[in-house]
Order: structure tokens, then sequence, then C-alpha cells
């Protein structure tokens, strides 16, 4: 009787990927594909690159921090996207549940997820790269020293006859 | 052996100078990418470089002086400083950018990208700058046609009569009697092929649903790095960003023709198109292709990871062929070849990768014609063993002109595969020696020494400074063929045993 009441609890510890969707990192996707091909996860990540639309569908490249993977999801599932991640500007961070395929029959065997919900869950924003005064002073003396080697050179060469 | 004196380093140093100049003159072209884009920070991280560039450049012109003739060891010494001081220099930028782990990260990159290898330490590829992807291609490209046929080409003064520059970096083929000459067909075959490639790749990204704008940078920048056989990609998913079966077809046909002998482009063009149907190299890459894609497409078939054989055939082929051309664009994760696709299929990928490309192209590894003309030694081996003791054999194969086959010539090309066999297992002796597992250091170390740049995932920025030293000598040296680095080990022997 008690074995009984253990069976699932035993069950839950041991299998390694339920069928309900649980938050994972892409490079244990990644690195543990038979595993996870064909069942439902759940990822976050930063949307980065391009939003791709297709016939059926879009593509969104997701980057969490650990890898990038593409995520094929119809077009009425996809939230409102402010920001993609660039140089420029840090992408809209989003939750998704879908389907991992380690080899996607609908996509030439390709590595992809397809989304069955997308939450937005963070508005990204822009980056700013601003010149710390210590660069803009090194870049400005190295240029001096720059047209200093050039006037050298050019004297050294009006030495040289002809 | 005698010790050099002062006129050896006087030359060296002048001609080494004005290859430096040369690449700070390149850096004004992403420098003017970032300007375009308003990218400030990276304009100010290019003019550091250019100033660096120049002031090391002209410094070295202002003190030192062609004293001497090139002879072959000189000149095969100035092949080795130049690119290993343009990797030094031209790793600045990029590590300025802030994407890089350290210098030695930095530098790691410039020399796989100038050596057309492949293999990155960049962090954060997604948020890199246009004008850093810029000069990521840029290097590529430019070290596919190579960085001495660069200043070659613009026939930089006192450049004349340097034949021996010339196949310091890896390059024997004359195509024009003149070697200044020889350097502008590189040149227009390697920007006629882009205007092309860049054309159609834009056309195709422009349809997978990218903006014009980005479309035409990616499409230069995949072209840049297809043609040279680099891999470089401007996206951390490499070809996979894409999820197009078109662009997938266009790289690959533009990282095969840049695979091809410029000699051979050369006489299609000009003279004799069916060049093509008889060359030695092009039967040696043709078996080899068919043999190795057997291998890699009975191996997925085994391992049943593709739903359809189509799929298969897609993944399975452009691997095989990115690894043959020592290309290494990917439509995998590198995970995928160790795990999933089993050892039939990586094993072909690794003879692939080892025999590389065409010689006087921009690809590595052994190259075609040297397993043409091995093979075809083989046989006449063979055939000397089976016939009359008396019998006289003279072995000819056909590249670009009917030619001898000789001892000496055959000799010379041992010497090289040989060479090359050392280096990937050193290479692999290093990474099993630092703790990784037997495939994946035999998968990472061949990629690294026949400058492929496919990656199972070893290289990346936390692996150890030891093995990231050994595989920029292992890029260095492939890319170099050996010569060049052989006599640069040879002069340091001089300064250090050599005789007064």
């Amino acid at each position: 009787m008690a074995i009984c009441l253990f069976i699932p609890v035993i069950w839950m510890c041991c299998c390694p990927v339920s069928t309900v969707a649980k938050e994972i990192k892409l490079k244990q996707l990644v690195e543990r594909m038979k595993i996870f091909d064909g069942n439902q996860i759940e990822i976050k990540g930063e949307v980065a690159g391009d939003i791709m639309k297709r016939k059926g569908g879009i593509w969104l490249s997701i980057d969490d921090g650990s890898e990038t993977m593409g995520v094929w999801c119809p077009k009425d599932i996809l939230p409102k996207i402010s920001f993609i991640g660039g140089y420029k500007s840090r992408g809209d961070i989003l939750r998704i549940r879908g389907i991992f395929n380690m080899a996607c029959p609908l996509h030439g065997g390709e590595t992809d997820i397809h989304a069955i919900e997308i939450f937005r869950v963070q508005e990204g924003y822009p980056l700013h790269h601003p010149a710390s005064p210590e660069r803009i002073k090194w870049a400005l003396i190295l240029l001096a020293l720059t047209v200093f080697t050039a006037a050298a050179y050019w004297w050294k060469k009006s030495l040289i006859p002809k | 052996m005698f010790k050099p004196i002062r006129a050896d380093y006087s030359t060296i140093g002048f001609y080494s100078g004005k290859i430096v100049i040369g690449i700070g003159l390149l850096m004004l072209i992403p420098a003017f990418t970032s300007c375009l884009f308003g990218e400030w920070l990276a304009v100010l991280d290019f003019m550091t470089g250019f100033s660096l560039c120049f002031i090391i450049g002209l410094g070295l012109q202002i003190f030192t002086s062609p004293q001497k003739e090139i002879n072959w060891m000189l000149g095969m010494v100035i092949a080795s400083v130049s690119w290993f001081v343009s990797t030094c220099i031209g790793a600045v930028p990029s590590w300025l950018s802030g994407q890089y782990g350290s210098y030695l990260d930095a530098c790691f990159d410039v020399m796989s990208g100038y050596t057309t290898t492949g293999l990155i330490l960049i962090q954060n590829l997604n948020h890199t700058s246009n004008g850093l992807n810029m000069w990521r291609h840029l290097l590529s490209y430019v070290g596919g046609q190579g960085i001495i046929v660069v200043a070659l080409t613009f026939s930089m003064k006192g450049f004349a009569n340097t034949y021996s520059l010339y196949v310091g970096e890896g390059k024997d083929e004359r195509l024009l009697p003149n070697v200044i000459h020889t350097a502008r067909i590189i040149w227009i075959i390697s920007l006629a092929y882009m205007g092309i490639g860049t054309f159609f790749l834009t056309f195709a990204i422009r349809l997978a649903g990218m903006s014009w704008t980005r479309s035409f940078l990616h499409s230069l920048w995949l072209f840049m790095g297809a043609w040279s056989t680099g891999g470089f990609t401007p996206m951390s998913q490499n070809l996979m960003y894409y999820h197009s079966s078109v662009i997938e077809i266009i790289t690959l046909v533009i990282f095969v023709a840049g695979s091809l002998n410029f000699a051979l482009h050369f006489t299609v063009w000009h003279i004799n198109p069916k060049e093509i149907l008889d060359n030695l190299e092009i039967v040696s890459f043709t078996c080899t292709v068919l043999i190795t894609s057997a291998f890699v497409l009975l191996g997925l078939e085994r391992s049943g990871i593709y739903p359809t054989v189509l799929s298969s055939w897609r993944r399975g082929f452009y691997q095989l062929v990115s690894a043959h051309t020592t290309t290494g664009n990917m439509t995998i994760y590198g995970t995928t070849w160790i795990g999933n696709w089993g050892f039939i299929s990586y094993s072909g990928i690794i003879i692939a990768m080892a025999i590389g490309g065409s010689a006087c192209s921009t690809a590595g590894g052994f190259k075609n014609l040297r397993i043409g003309v091995i093979f075809a030694a083989l046989v006449e081996d063979i055939r000397r063993l089976i016939s009359p003791e008396s019998s006289v054999f003279v072995q000819r194969f056909h590249h670009i002109k009917d030619q001898v086959l000789t001892d000496k010539y055959i000799r010379m090309i041992m010497l090289i595969v040989l060479s090359y066999i050392g280096l990937y297992a050193a290479s692999t002796f290093i990474a099993v020696a630092e703790g990784y597992p037997f495939l994946e250091a035999v998968f990472e170390g061949i990629s690294a020494a026949s400058n492929t740049g496919l990656t199972c995932g070893l290289t990346s920025p936390s692996m150890p400074s030891l093995i990231k030293i050994v595989y920029i000598f292992a890029m260095w040296a492939g890319r170099l063929e050996f010569m060049a680095l052989f006599a640069l080990f040879g002069f340091i022997g001089c300064i250090i045993w050599g005789r007064k």
C-alpha cells in the first residue's frame, strides 16, 4: 500500500521532463535535445535581431543569455514588440510556452520552438554607449602622435634625394 | 647558419611597417560604417586602432629601410611577422568594443578572421555594432585573399619582385608572370563575385523578412564570410538565423566558388572553360565530397535524427560542404555533431575538414590538389610494382596545364601534409590534456588547424588560455602552410645560435 503511494512521487522525481511546461535555459535545450524533443517547454529571453514575417507565421530570435534559438509563432499570438535587441537597444523580454523540436518536420529539420503562448514580461529600452572622457583623451593623444609621426615621416622622406 | 645582421631586421621592419599601415587604412571602412549608423563609440575605437597602426607603421618606415633584396628566407619571415603583427594591432578596436573577455580573446577572433577560420570568442554577438561586424567580416575577406596580396594589389612602393612574400602567405601559383598583376587578378575575381553574390543575397534576405538596409548589410557580410571560407556571420545563430533554404543554397554556391583555386577561376574565365572538367583538383574535390557525403548521409540515416530524407540531405550536405571547403557556416547547433549525428557522420565531417579546399584559394586543410597528387603517386607506385623492372614511367597530372609528377614535388607535398597531421594531433593533444573529451578535442583541433571553424561547443570564452594560444598558433600555421613559420623559427634559431 505504502509503495503505491510513493509511485507517483518517484515518477515525478525520475521523469526528466514532464509534458507540463517548465522554464528552461536554451543552453540546456541544446545540450539535451533528445530528452526535450517534442515536449512542451517554457523559455524566457530577449527578442534579438529581426522579426521575420513569413507565410503562415513569424520567426523570432530569442536570446536568453545562454544561447539563441528561433521561435516560430502564428501572427495572432505575438504581443506588441516595442524594442528589438541590437547594438542600440535591449529587446523586449518575452516568456514563451511552446513545443521544442530537435529537427522540425515543418522547417526542414531545423532545431526550433513552435510557440503556443507568448507574453511580454518586460519592455526593452534604448541602449546608450557614451564614450568616457578617459577614452576620448587617449584617442586624441594618439591622433596627435599620428600627425606628429606622419610629419616626421614626410620630413625624413624629403631629406632623401630623388 | 649566420646570425642575422642589422640589414635583415631593417628590411623585415620596413615591409612589416607597410603592411601595418595597410591594416590601418582598412580600419577606415568600419569607422565609416559606424559613422553612417551613428555608432560614435565604435568610431572612436576604430580611430584609436587607426592611429596606433599609423604610429607603428610610419615609425617603422622612419627607423628602417629596405637594405637588402628580399630572398626566400626574408620573404617568408616578413610574411609570418606581418600576419602576427596585423593580428595584434587588428585586435585593438575589437578589444576596445568591450565584447571580449580579454585582449587574448580579441586576438583569437582576429586571427580566426584573417586565417578565415571562423571560430569565435566574441560575447553578446547579437548586440554588436555594424562597425564591428563590418570589421570582423572585412578581416575575413581580406585574410582570404591574403594581407600581402592587398599590399601587392596596391603595388605599394618597394613590393615589386617580391614573389617570396606572396608564396609565404600560402599561395604559390602565379596567374600572370608579374606577381603584382597576379595579386590584382585575385582581387578582380573576388570583387566580381562579391558584386554578384551580394546582389542575390540581398534579395534572398529581403524575402526572408528583413529590412532593405539590414538585408544589404547582412548580404555583404554573409558574402564576405562565405567567399573567404571564413564562416563568420553577424548573428550568433550563424546561418540558422535566417531560416531560409534559398540563403543556404546561395551561400553554399559562394563558398564552393571561394574554395576553388584562383588560377582555376582565371583559366576558366579567360583561357579555357573546359579546364573545370579536366583539373585534378576538381576531380579530387568531387571524389572526396562524394565519399564523405556518403559517410555523413549514411550516419544520419542510421541515427534517424531527421524526419525526412530531404531534411537529412539539407542539413547533412550543407554541413559537409561547409566542412570540406573549410568555411564553417552552420545550420545546426554545435552540440549536434557528437550528441546526435553519430560516429559515422562525425567521421565524414572530420575527414572533410582535414582535406579542405583548393590550393591558392581562400580555403585551408591539406588541399585537394595534394590529395589528388598523393593518390596519383600511389597509383604510379602500384603500377611500377606490377610492371617489369625495365619499364620507364612518366606520371603526369593535369592542373591548369599538364605537369610531370616528380619525386621532389611529391616529397614537398608529403612534408606539408605530414605537418598538417602533426598540427591536428598537437591541437587535439593539448585539449585532451586540459581535460576535454577526446572526440570534442579532435573535432575542434582539426577545425582550428584546417581553418574550418565548425565547432562542437568546445571553443568558448571560458576555455583555458593555453588552448586559446594553441588554436591561435594552429590557425596561423595552417593558413600560412608552415613554410613561412618554419622560416621564422629558422630565423629565430639563427638569432640565438647563428655564427657572426
